[in-house]
């Protein structure tokens, strides 16, 4: 994922770019390793009946997504902090999240560790802000020397929003 | 800070040039009423064709609007398409008021309101078909109040026009640039320092604020159509979020679920304890749950059996009126069948 | 003994339906005369216009201003965000253009742990644990 990442990796002067309006152009997010793997060994699928999961009498839904190996559990309506700079989107881009481990509502819950079939479900979110954090510092010193120095950061992360996750 | 009942006095500053520069937010926004249409009527009274607003206001034209970047600039964010005029835009962003010059969005603004009321009514009544009438009402307020309707225009980054006509003058804005600006009447009422408005009046900055959103929801149904209008109020407005299960305020919930069990022909319900720690303890913890025959309405925990008990009604009551049905299909939607929900007969 | 209401205010959710660019104006000063506005001014005659065209929710606004020069976003939640740009290149001012346009003009934060990852407004959907609802022959003996 992390390659796949670089190798996109937008120059640096991006607004001289033209590009077209915001939310017109959906784009596919992180293509995991778990897509790949499914690619490789199709003959593996099985069609998993979810029924349970769509006709319990809790509608609301939950999942546990994974970006960059990292695990979120969210909700429709929910906002994520991705605490780094997603660099290929902008504000208003739709972002398809596709590596999904666990599915469930109240009563029940779908779990495979290795990921979810695609097919299942449909989540996506949009970027709504690209930001930083304070500013901090930091004061770096050796022990018993008088000499001492500042390292200040001000890391950047990305919020998303979640607007779509249904099960197919 | 001292209380006072109302401040009623209401004055309307003679001429624009005399309001001072540093007028704060507060002096102009309570107004004692908002001014309303008037309306040239036929002498047929049945001919309703000829019925005429009064006045001789002209309409924006795309020309100037396209002028003001404000406007511009808002139609470009609302992703509003092509067809929706900048002049229908423009007309949006002007409040009723005596002499203005200008087209305003009085009309536009009813027929918006009605519209914006219709699709959150059916959205609440198919989603939550259990509803009582005072929590719909309350919920349908909610989300097309005029507070929150106003909260909208300023997400959307709509500006009130608070330059003098003299601070225009100075800096030599051009004329065009006051469209993409919220236009109403700034009454000057002037309340002394320390007075807190506490009822009446009409609040004229979120009513303008407010119309904004309606006259845009109108807009959008006369240059988009219907469907449109109703995607564009899901966008909008239904996306927002409210918690009704928070709504509820019961005064005697066991005997409300008393009175719901025989309305549904159930049997009376019964409180058990169903589970107990530290009853003799400054923290005991009961679990109730209230039944009806064997099956259980809702459950509830408390530091009292008392407590427990209600809130184990007030969660049955709750676990009624909130029910929601499997993939709702509101009436204006194509493939809607009224008599079915779920699939079956309605059983409200 | 009527049901009562709690009347509510519907809270946005910015991106769930529509998505609103929070960024509704940029304003760039500048200084006709002034040496630490010479990147400014080479960046408004030859980069502004494309970034302008790019970007049409959001209002540009120039002004001549003495002194050294400033960008300023202003945000849909009536806040701004000022960054001096005093003696820096076209290049410099375009990163920080694109910073505003995409920030929501809300305070930055000083740092979220875990448990801030995920902010929601739902109820929690797989309820709260709770001692007293796990059979009793597998509960936690003192």
């Amino acid at each position: 994922m992390m390659q796949r990442f670089a190798s996109l990796r937008a120059p640096v002067s991006k607004l001289l770019t033209p590009r077209p309006a915001f939310a017109s152009i959906p784009r596919l997010f992180s293509t995991s390793t778990i897509s790949q793997q499914a690619a490789a060994e199709p003959e593996a699928k099985t069609v998993t009946d979810l029924t349970p999961l769509k006709l319990s009498p809790s509608a609301s839904l939950y999942a546990t997504i994974k970006v960059h190996g990292r695990q979120f559990l969210v909700t429709e309506g929910d906002i994520i902090n991705l605490p780094y700079n997603v660099k290929e989107a902008d504000i208003g881009d739709k972002l398809h999240l596709n590596d999904v481990v666990t599915i469930g509502n109240r009563d029940f819950t779908y779990h495979q560790s290795e990921g979810i079939s695609q097919d299942l479900y449909k989540i996506s979110c949009t970027v709504i802000e690209k930001t930083k954090k304070q500013l901090s510092k930091r004061i770096i010193k050796q022990k018993r020397t008088r000499e001492y120095r500042r390292a200040f950061n001000k890391s950047p992360y990305t919020v998303v929003r979640v607007n779509e996750l249904k099960l197919n | 800070m001292s209380i006072l009942r109302i401040v009623q006095k209401g004055i309307r500053s003679p001429n624009v040039l005399s309001r001072s520069f540093t007028v704060s937010k507060q002096n102009w926004t309570y107004a004692p009423s908002v001014v309303t249409p008037k309306f040239i009527v036929p002498a047929d009274l049945t001919s309703f064709g000829d019925y005429k607003r009064a006045g001789s206001q002209i309409p924006v034209t795309n020309a100037d609007a396209a002028k003001a970047p404000g406007l511009v600039a808002l139609h470009a964010r609302l992703q509003l398409p092509e067809s929706f005029e900048l002049a229908t835009l423009a007309r949006s962003l002007t409040f009723i008021a005596e002499g203005n010059q200008y087209a305003d969005n009085a009309g536009m603004a009813l027929f918006g309101k009605n519209l914006v009321k219709y699709y959150v009514t059916e959205y609440l009544m198919v989603h939550y078909p259990r509803l009582p009438a005072v929590i719909l009402r309350a919920a349908l307020n909610a989300y097309t109040g005029e507070e929150t309707l106003a909260q909208i225009a300023r997400e959307w980054g709509v500006e009130a026009d608070n330059k003098s006509e003299m601070e225009k003058f100075l800096v030599d804005e051009p004329k065009e640039f006051s469209l993409g600006r919220l236009s109403f009447d700034k009454v000057d009422t002037n309340p002394e320092r320390g007075v807190t408005v506490v009822e009446g009046g009409v609040n004229v900055q979120q009513a303008a604020f407010a119309s904004v959103v309606k006259s845009v929801i109108a807009g959008v149904h006369a240059h988009n159509g219907a469907d449109a209008a109703k995607q564009f109020i899901h966008d909008h407005v239904i996306s927002r979020h409210i918690d009704i299960s928070q709504m509820f305020q019961f005064q005697f919930p066991t005997r409300e679920l008393t009175n719901l069990c025989s309305r549904q022909s159930l049997e009376p319900p019964v409180a058990r304890l169903l589970a107990e720690t530290g009853r003799l303890t400054v923290s005991p913890v009961f679990v109730i749950g209230i039944f009806s025959g064997s099956s259980k309405l809702g459950e509830g925990q408390g530091n009292s059996l008392l407590e427990a008990k209600s809130r184990a009604a007030v969660n049955a009551l709750k676990n009624y009126y909130l029910y929601r049905p499997i993939d709702p299909v509101v009436p204006s939607d194509p493939k809607y069948d009224g008599s079915l929900i779920d699939g079956s007969a309605v059983v409200i | 003994m009527p049901i009562r209401a709690i009347s509510q205010v519907a809270t946005a959710r910015n991106g769930l339906g529509a998505f609103i660019v929070p960024c509704k104006r940029v304003t760039l000063t500048y200084c006709n005369w002034g040496g630490s506005s010479q990147g400014m001014r080479d960046f408004l005659t030859k980069d502004l216009k494309a970034i302008a065209a790019k970007h049409p929710q959001i209002e540009f606004k120039v002004m001549k201003k003495e002194g050294h020069p400033i960008i300023k976003g202003e945000y849909n939640n009536g806040k701004e965000k000022v960054i001096s740009v005093r003696k820096r290149d076209p290049l410099w001012i375009n990163d920080k253009i694109y910073l505003l346009t995409q920030q929501s003009g809300k305070k930055l934060i000083k740092n979220f742990g875990k448990k801030q990852d995920v902010e929601s407004q739902n109820e929690s959907i797989r309820g709260i644990w709770s001692p007293m609802h796990t059979d009793p022959s597998v509960r936690h003996r003192v």
